[in-house]
């Protein structure tokens, strides 16, 4: 089998030699590879400020949307959190020209596969439908985007408040650990973040929530000049856009987008420690570190960083020590900042303080090592997995309209894959030691510690912060 | 239980008490705004008519068989510079001893006789490929997703891993540690308890059905040898097919699986193994709540035992299934907005699984939603629905049963075909498919594979609230019991 490690240690070394090339702007791995990308597209900004971005895509007779507003849990006015998820179900609910109830009931009846979903950055909506029901799907979203208020009423509200309610209980409390998350963001982000609230929210503030809110948020938010629209499908560009044109460049432009401020990620004063409960059987460990937002200065170098931490630590604490049963990290960059979480299920029989101890020393294994030069080899090796899926999320309309849309929104570029690919092949072993150095190795950190204990709930509760 | 809820997510909401160091102050955003509206236009006022419909046209598959007899099923296609490969074996689960599957998909594709494990793992990094291994109920799956520059190395490693695996001790404990903590947290869930539940109610004792997960005692035995001959018994040329999707040529490929690939040995003609045999009538009780006091929802399955084998019904029950889903979404949740949502499936299966209506409901409605369940199961059972009904219910179908979109998904369809030995122009040949079903079709695949008589319904949750109102309902006997009980 000589001659196949031999092939292998070949095709690597192929993207290994373009990595060398430090800081020159085109790379020629990435600009051969940019050419077969299908990030091809006519982009448009419509007379009211709306963004359209077109790609067409004759495989298949179906057509994939994806409308994204500039709005998510960050954005929800205060005590009221949660609300631009609710505003999520809202918007199903009905509008002027589309009764109650069938908003779902038509995309169904045409079709259309379709969800919605809120983070802390964005609302975004999402179909895919038959080609010839494009003209449906724009009315429908043109409804939404237009003429919702002249529908809303407390009944709507009510009805949605009550599905989203039905959802939290769903998804949280029946969920083990799940509450964790939240804890999580509450306590690196302080109070007056945009990323301290739940993006869920509360039942309780979701029950304050009053038709007078629904009108503010909409009219602050819901508008075209803040809102890009991606197709990608069986569709004739040109002909495509003159049917957005005609559905949507009637709706008044909303008041200018705020300038968000680029916010320095919070830093921990000191390290910080929160103690839960659940009502499961196995411990579990979390530590977590603010990170800077998509697209700042360290941002690719993190990414390294985070697969070197996952398998250090994740070797160390399943495969040598057998304290875990699974080790995560997870990066959440978004456009206020970030946050890089490594997650550990421990065993029954593993303390938590063990479990930290062999953390720790993993990590200052890697800070050692990390003195001097980080291993070139195993930085390589996790810039050719980002590298790779990068290239993967293009794979197919729906999922190539979500890529478009989100390096829309991150980089202001639907086709902002081949600059981060450009970003990764230009990145060498001392950005991802200085990155790590900087943001994971010498800053406070928040441990987050679950116990089990009989009769908690299985989500979890916070019992103690230190 | 909603009070201690609101608690808990206060105090997570408020527990932002980390000493920091100061921060600029993001802008207020939610300032009054003025009012504004669309001017309104006669074209608006209902839903458009359509354009004219493009046919759905399956690629055109092409296939070919190694030397040593295994199939190849390829879908040449350049639209992105990616290649997937899935070698799938019809010999599946339901064919092994339960946790074997499980065992084996975590051990495979890890390690082989001519590269080491650590190089294999090294390997795999620096190819940056997806890989994984599945074990369905009727199917071995193994998946490499790479880009298509990087096709050969990654091809010749997996034609290793899969020709001459090693399963390691080490890498199998490690598979049983995971197993065991997978085990308990799916104990600790209302979805595990309800799979358990279903699987102990309708299989009786010693069906390969009735243990879901790999009971300990058995996960605890699992050996190296055991593994090996799992793997031996699946991947032989007679019962191995290869399905490629992607950016390479036909000329490039087939050598390239010769290459890797060839090497797998075995009869080239084997038995097909029987279905499992199939269980008895599930018995009574009719409701079963599995008593969970914490949970704040009532986590809801009716269950059916499904038909023996792929049927040519199958198209009208998956359709008839969408239909069923759509309407309870409409009562339940934009009618009532007593649930999130409402999934009802109908599995493609060779041996006799359950199909299934899942939705969690408000905990104080259950006994409500049943009957408006067993409502729209009657009606559709009774009458057909008629020919504009039946043109909408069908509108999503294609979108639904086949797949070509990505490169990963028309490797996956690939697979289908092999799995259960249908034709290649199987996907060709959907749209007709779809175009035979009728309202009548529709009924009749309600009333054989949902009748109200075989139908069982599982509830996890707050069992001293939910019993009642369904032994209000007069519709069946209910037992109530603890998580343990099982």
């Amino acid at each position: 089998m000589r001659p196949l490690r031999v092939a292998l240690a070949a095709a690597c070394l192929s993207l290994a030699c373009a990595a060398c090339a430090r800081g020159t702007p085109k790379t020629p791995a990435t600009d051969a590879l940019a050419a077969q990308l299908p990030i091809g597209t006519r982009v448009a900004t419509l007379k009211n400020g709306l963004k359209v971005v077109l790609q067409e895509d004759r495989r298949a007779p179906r057509i994939a949307l994806r409308l994204t507003y500039r709005v998510g849990s960050s954005a929800d006015p205060p005590g009221r959190s949660g609300f631009a998820h609710l505003f999520e179900h809202l918007m199903f609910e009905g509008t002027k020209h589309v009764p109650r109830g069938a908003f779902e009931t038509t995309l169904r009846k045409i079709g259309a596969r379709y969800n919605a979903a809120t983070s802390p950055d964005e609302t975004t909506y999402y179909e895919t439908f038959p080609k010839h029901e494009l003209e449906a799907v724009l009315w429908l979203e043109s409804e939404r985007m237009g003429f919702f208020l002249e529908r809303l009423d407390q009944a709507m509200l009510d009805a949605a408040r009550e599905v989203v309610k039905n959802e939290l209980r769903q998804r949280r409390d029946g969920v083990p650990y799940s509450a964790v998350s939240d804890a999580i963001f509450a306590s690196v982000f302080p109070p007056d973040h945009p990323y301290h609230r739940p993006v869920g929210g509360t039942a309780a503030e979701l029950d304050a929530a009053t038709l007078d809110d629904v009108r503010s948020f909409f009219l602050r938010w819901y508008a075209p000049n803040d809102a890009t629209l991606v197709l990608i499908g069986d569709f004739d560009a040109g002909a495509a856009l003159e049917r957005v044109r005609h559905w949507f460049e009637a709706i008044p432009a909303g008041p200018p987008p705020p300038q968000i401020p680029r916010l320095p990620p919070p830093v921990l004063a000191k390290d910080h420690r929160v103690l839960m409960e659940a009502g499961v059987t196995l411990p579990r460990l979390s530590l977590a570190w603010p990170i800077p937002a998509y697209g700042e200065p360290d941002d690719v170098a993190l990414a390294s960083a985070a697969t070197l931490l996952y398998w250090r630590v994740g070797g160390a604490l399943t495969k040598e020590k057998e304290l875990a049963h699974s080790v995560n990290v997870t990066r959440v960059p978004g456009r206020f900042g970030g946050l890089l979480v490594l997650s550990a299920l421990l065993d029954e029989r593993a303390n938590p303080e063990q479990a930290l101890k062999v953390i720790d020393d993993a990590m200052d294994d890697l800070s050692r090592f990390a003195r001097w030069t980080m291993d070139d080899k195993e930085v390589k090796s996790s810039l050719y997995q980002l590298y790779a899926e990068e290239v993967f999320s293009l794979d197919g309309a729906t999922a190539r309209a979500e890529a478009f849309g989100t390096f829309d929104l991150l980089m202001n570029d639907p086709a902002g894959v081949v600059p981060r690919l450009r970003a990764y092949e230009a990145l060498d072993s001392s950005d991802v030691v200085d990155a790590y150095r900087r943001w994971i190795l010498r800053p406070p950190r928040l441990t987050v510690i679950v116990r089990p204990k009989q009769g908690a709930p299985v989500s979890g509760r916070v019992m103690e912060e230190s | 239980m909603r009070a201690p809820l609101f608690a808990l997510i206060i105090a997570c909401a408020s527990c932002g008490g980390a000493a920091r160091a100061p921060a600029p102050p993001m802008p207020r955003l939610d300032g009054p705004v003025a009012a504004r509206a669309t001017p309104d236009d006669p074209f608006r006022a209902a839903l458009p008519d359509p354009g004219s419909p493009g046919a759905l046209a399956a690629p055109p598959i092409v296939e070919r068989r190694l030397k040593n007899g295994v199939r190849v099923l390829f879908v040449e296609r350049h639209d992105v510079p990616l290649l997937s490969v899935r070698v799938v074996s019809d010999r599946g689960a339901d064919q092994a001893d339960a946790g074997m599957p499980q065992f084996w998909e975590r051990s495979v594709l890890r390690a082989c006789e001519a590269v080491k494990w650590w190089e294999v793992n090294e390997a795999w990094n620096d190819l940056g490929a997806e890989w994984s291994a599945t074990a369905l109920p009727d199917a071995s799956i193994l998946d490499v997703h790479v880009l298509s520059k990087l096709a050969e190395p990654a091809v010749e490693l997996f034609g290793a891993l899969v020709v001459k695996p090693v399963f390691r001790e080490k890498s199998i404990e490690l598979a049983r540690q995971r197993l065991r903590a997978q085990l308990v947290i799916d104990h600790a869930r209302a979805d595990g308890q309800l799979e358990l539940a279903m699987a102990r109610h309708f299989y009786p004792a010693g069906h390969l059905y009735r243990e879901p997960w790999a009971p300990l005692d058995v996960l605890d035995k699992i050996k190296p040898g055991h593994l090996e001959a799992y793997h031996r018994y699946a991947f032989t040329p007679a019962h191995v097919t290869i399905a490629v999707a992607g950016d390479i040529t036909e000329a490039k490929l087939l050598p390239l699986l010769e290459r890797a690939f060839g090497g797998l040995t075995g009869p080239t003609v084997g038995p097909q193994a029987p279905p499992p045999p199939p269980p008895a009538t599930p018995p009574d009780p009719r409701f079963f709540v599995i008593d969970m006091p914490d949970e704040t929802q009532g986590h809801v399955v009716f269950a059916w035992l499904g038909p023996e084998r792929y049927h040519d019904g199958f198209v009208s029950l998956a359709i008839a299934m969408g239909d069923i889903e759509d309407a309870l979404f409409k009562k339940l949740r934009q009618e009532k907005s007593i649930t999130y949502g409402v999934h009802a499936d109908a599995p493609l299966g060779r041996g006799r699984r359950l199909i299934t209506i899942r939705s969690s409901i408000d905990t104080a409605r259950v006994g409500e939603a049943v009957k408006d369940v067993f409502a729209v199961l009657e009606a559709r059972a009774k009458t057909a629905p008629g020919e504009a009904e039946v043109t909408e219910m069908k509108a999503g179908a294609a979108t639904d049963l086949v797949r070509f979109d990505r490169v990963d998904s028309t490797a996956a369809s690939l697979g289908l075909i092999a799995t259960y030995g249908r034709p290649t122009d199987w996907f060709a040949t959907a749209p007709a498919r779809i175009a035979a079903v009728t309202g009548e079709t529709l009924r009749l695949a309600v009333e054989r594979h949902l009748p109200l008589g075989g139908v069982r319904v599982f509830v996890a949750g707050d069992a001293k609230k939910i019993a009642p109102q369904l032994g209000a309902l007069g519709l069946g006997t209910v037992e109530a019991r603890g998580p343990k009980g099982l």
